[in-house]
């Protein structure tokens, strides 16, 4: 059985949780993302992997093996820290080869993977230098070559990238997963951006208030989301309340507005009049002139217009609700500013789930 | 891992036995009934506190030693206060050079400062009198006061000052209603350091007292060249008492870590 | 900039300058200036110069305590950095209700008066009340012993006497480093101790270095431990200036002996600030 595990992990200090009841199968070799808003936990998850934190409950097992007792300079896992925490006493591939110099390593051995290491992160021929004289990206590069300098059998990251300009960022997330992939390392990465969490990542896990949310492939997790958490913190969404409709087998439904609206799926166990959330991406959104009715479509007016020029996003108030349609612009609709409209939310791009 | 925690806690908790280790014996030896010094003590008794208060000659080294203090701390700041604020307010030279003079006292031997001191006052034809000690102490005793209010200036954001500018605050506004609220604690942990280092100084006391003006430190220093007395047991008791209770204060009702230096991720 | 500005500056500092000039600065002017007066033989002095003071230095009694000054100086200096090291560390790691309540002992330790420390180390290390007793109790020794008096107890009480002194100096640095550098350590396969030895200490070495020249300092102004704790022979140099300024009366001749005093220990800092700076130099 290999890969990690996380068995009911549960973190709390004093009064207050920070991680409760986690409960992951997580598949060797997958680049992985702890997906969250501040002050969700998934730090403090990340450090429960590493054993920088005992947990109050819960294991923790890698590989089949429990390593919930193990302190963690025996757990052999490569780490970044937010703060890089590169050693300012040392040179760069002193830095690099620390934990080879623990293990007994030769010096010309450490010397020769030092290099091999920083020609992995581009950044080859900087060993001799003082960690002071190199720039931000560098110094991101340095840490992530010092991570994975004994081979470890995890790789975790706690929000590397925040402190890089965009562009920087999007180039190391290009680099970080392609070096991933090279490797074949478990991967384990903290982050707050869901894009980033979305393009770089082959599993997702949301995360909120401590627990997790959903776990899935970035698609999934965007396509489908699990609850009304997800579903907002993913991408825009239009949250819609809606009350599950009487309907016929087969044939679910909800009421928006007192409109009926087909959907694809109900949440489990929901019967009729019980309260929901209908969310559906504005892309996803149809705004149509006024007066085309028809099945799943709503009537309102259209009170505000954003054209950001990749994009134009509608807002069309309809009975006190907003939907938010965005399209691109040879799609743009054609009902301006005022005017009245019709949404039309297709079936199979609703996604509904508990209130 | 356990065991790791525990060497490191036991390490702790020996360094810290050690240093409390004599606080307990004396104050074993102050509470002993009979005179002799035994430990632990035979038979239990305060007596030898209510001699302190009783004996005129320790009573008078008491008053005196409070008297100096007092005023030393008010001193102390006095001189210390102008320098930090000058410095940090107008960054001139000559508060830098204040800066600089004011840090030396601490940096030379305690028995140079005395015997220039000692000097001085000769010269004048007036030694062995409360002033003398008052003044010797505040002006040796700047040094900490000083630096615990700069440093308290320096976690001050020079825009608050410019906000209180501008909306009307002139400099002297200002430094009532915006600096001196701030530095408070650094102010009070000043004087109660100034205060209880005084009470316990012992060099500048000796050479500058002449024993007419006795210190309750200088006291205890010459009694024990006359004879072991139980009495000197319990002052030393006092003293501890005294310092534990004002700095546990300080570390109760204020931030006694960040007061000495300490520096918090969410600091600036 | 308001006119009368700078004056107003100026005047916020006629206090200071006042107290410090002539309380401090003059004082010391004086005593410069007196250590080259000459000794009347009935027990006063008057205004000359010469240099007779100065010449008396080295004889080989002072020169023997000026020895014994430096090395009680640099080892106490030396054990209280290394003790306080760990201790200050742990300590800054430590949450903080347990971070005050250890400081608040500290603190309480520190401001105790030379004479109480070195008065209960006697008393600790005495025949009848001291430690030798619980020895005994406990069944390692079979008799009780005096332990003061002697070169150790002097070294032990200035130890005892800096340790706290040297937390303090050392405890805004800890607080400083970063917990990421140590957890890094760790991940990399250090165990605590070295984390400790190959990370911290390295990391600590200008505070270490500055603790330790102005615990030395501190330590070479030592008057009633080595009186206590040991005999005449262990006497430092601050006994022997007392000693010549109230005991003799030969106030030049102890003002010569503070000047030298204040030399010899400046230029030992100087000179090890001087090694620090080479030692950071090869460093980079």
């Amino acid at each position: 059985m290999s890969g990690l595990a996380l068995r009911g992990l549960s973190k709390r200090f004093g009064e207050l949780t920070a991680v409760e009841d986690v409960e992951l199968e997580l598949p060797e070799g997958k680049f992985i993302s702890f997906l969250g808003p501040s002050g969700c936990g998934k730090t403090t998850l990340l450090r429960l992997i590493a054993g920088l934190e005992k947990p109050s409950a819960g294991r923790v097992v890698l590989d089949g093996e429990d390593i919930t007792d193990v302190p963690t300079h025996r757990r052999n896992i490569g780490m970044v820290f937010q703060s890089l925490a590169l050693f300012p006493h040392l040179t760069v591939g002193e830095n690099i080869t620390y934990g080879l110099r623990i293990r007994g390593t030769d010096r010309t051995a450490r010397r020769a993977r030092a290099e091999a290491l920083l020609e992995a992160v581009h950044l080859p021929g900087v060993a001799e230098r003082h960690v002071s004289q190199l720039s931000g990206g560098q110094r991101q590069r340095v840490a992530i070559a010092r991570a994975l300098a004994l081979e470890p059998r995890l790789f975790l990251l706690d929000e590397p990238l925040s402190a890089l300009d965009a562009k920087l960022r999007e180039e190391m997330q290009v680099e970080l997963r392609m070096l991933q992939q090279r490797l074949g390392i478990t991967t384990v990465i903290v982050t707050h951006d869901q894009r980033e969490a979305m393009t770089m990542s082959d599993l997702v896990v949301v995360m909120s208030t401590a627990r997790v949310r959903q776990v899935g492939p970035p698609l999934e997790i965007y396509r489908n989301p699990a609850n009304a958490f997800v579903a907002d913190f993913i991408g825009t969404s239009n949250l819609i309340e809606a009350e599950v409709a009487k309907a016929a087998a087969g044939d679910p439904a909800v009421r928006v507005a007192g409109v009926r609206f087909a959907v694809e799926r109900l949440p489990e166990g929901a019967s009729a009049g019980d309260a929901v959330t209908l969310t559906i991406r504005p892309e996803d959104v149809h705004v149509l002139a006024a007066g085309e009715n028809g099945p799943n479509r709503l009537a309102g007016r259209v009170s505000f217009v954003r054209d950001v020029g990749v994009s134009v996003e509608t807002f069309v108030a309809c009975d006190g609700i907003t939907v938010v349609s965005i399209a691109s612009p040879k799609d743009r609709p054609r009902v301006g500013q005022g005017d009245a409209a019709v949404v039309e939310l297709p079936r199979e791009a609703c996604v509904v789930v508990g209130r | 891992m356990r065991l790791g925690r525990l060497a490191r806690d036991t390490f702790v908790g020996l360094v810290l036995m050690t240093m409390a280790a004599p606080l307990v014996v004396v104050a074993g030896v102050s509470l002993n009934a009979r005179k002799m010094l035994f430990f632990p003590p035979r038979g239990l008794s305060l007596h030898w506190y209510a001699q302190v208060f009783e004996k005129r000659a320790w009573f008078e080294a008491l008053t005196t030693s409070l008297t100096v203090a007092v005023s030393a701390g008010v001193i102390a700041l006095a001189i210390a206060l102008p320098i930090s604020y000058a410095l940090w307010r107008y960054r001139i030279t000559y508060a830098r050079v204040l800066y600089g003079i004011g840090m030396l006292p601490f940096a030379l031997p305690p028995v140079i400062t005395a015997l220039g001191m000692l000097i001085f006052w000769a010269n004048l034809g007036y030694v062995g009198k409360i002033p003398n000690i008052v003044i010797a102490h505040g002006v040796f005793l700047v040094t900490l006061p000083m630096v615990m209010i700069s440093l308290g200036l320096e976690s001050i954001d020079h825009e608050v000052l410019e906000a209180a500018r501008i909306m009307g605050a002139d400099d002297r506004t200002a430094f009532r209603t915006v600096v001196l609220p701030l530095i408070l604690p650094y102010l009070v942990a000043g004087y109660a350091f100034v205060f209880v280092l005084s009470l316990n100084e012992f060099i500048i006391s000796y050479f500058l007292g002449q024993f007419v003006t006795v210190t309750l430190p200088v006291k205890v220093f010459s009694q024990l060249r006359s004879g072991y007395s139980p009495v000197i047991a319990s002052v030393s008791v006092m003293f501890i008492l005294l310092a534990v209770a004002v700095f546990g204060a300080i570390g109760r009702f204020g931030d006694l870590p960040k007061l000495l230096g300490a520096w918090r991720p969410d600091d600036r | 900039m308001k006119a009368g500005g700078r004056r107003g500056r100026l005047f916020v500092l006629g206090f200071p300058s006042l107290m410090l000039g002539a309380f401090f600065l003059a004082p010391f002017a004086i005593m410069v200036v007196y250590s080259f007066y000459h000794r009347v033989e009935s027990g006063f002095y008057e205004p000359g110069f010469e240099l007779t003071h100065y010449r008396n230095f080295f004889s080989p009694l002072f020169t023997r305590h000026l020895l014994i000054s430096i090395e009680f100086s640099v080892l106490a200096a030396a054990f209280s950095c290394a003790i306080a090291l760990p201790f200050t560390f742990i300590l800054s790691r430590y949450p903080r209700r347990l971070q005050v309540a250890i400081l608040v002992t500290v603190l309480s330790v520190l401001s105790l008066s030379e004479v109480i420390v070195a008065y209960s180390w006697s008393v600790l290390l005495s025949r009848p009340a001291g430690i030798s007793n619980l020895l005994v109790a406990i069944g390692l020794m079979d008799r009780p012993q005096s332990w003061s008096r002697g070169y150790w107890a002097v070294l032990f009480g200035l130890t005892y006497f800096n340790t706290p002194f040297a937390v303090l100096i050392m405890f805004p640095q800890c607080t400083r480093l970063e917990r990421e550098i140590t957890e890094a350590a760790q991940t990399m396969g250090a165990s605590p101790v070295r984390t400790f030895l190959t990370v911290v200490v390295p990391m600590l070495r200008p505070t270490i270095l500055s603790a330790f020249i102005l615990l030395f300092v501190f330590t070479m102004g030592a008057f009633v431990t080595p009186q206590w704790l040991g005999r005449p022979e262990h006497w430092m140099f601050a006994i022997l200036i007392g000693d010549q300024a109230l005991q003799r009366g030969n106030i030049p001749f102890a003002a010569a002996l503070a000047m030298f005093f204040m030399v010899v220990t400046l230029a030992l800092v100087a000179i090890t600030v001087r090694l620090g700076r080479s030692q950071e130099a090869r460093f980079r």
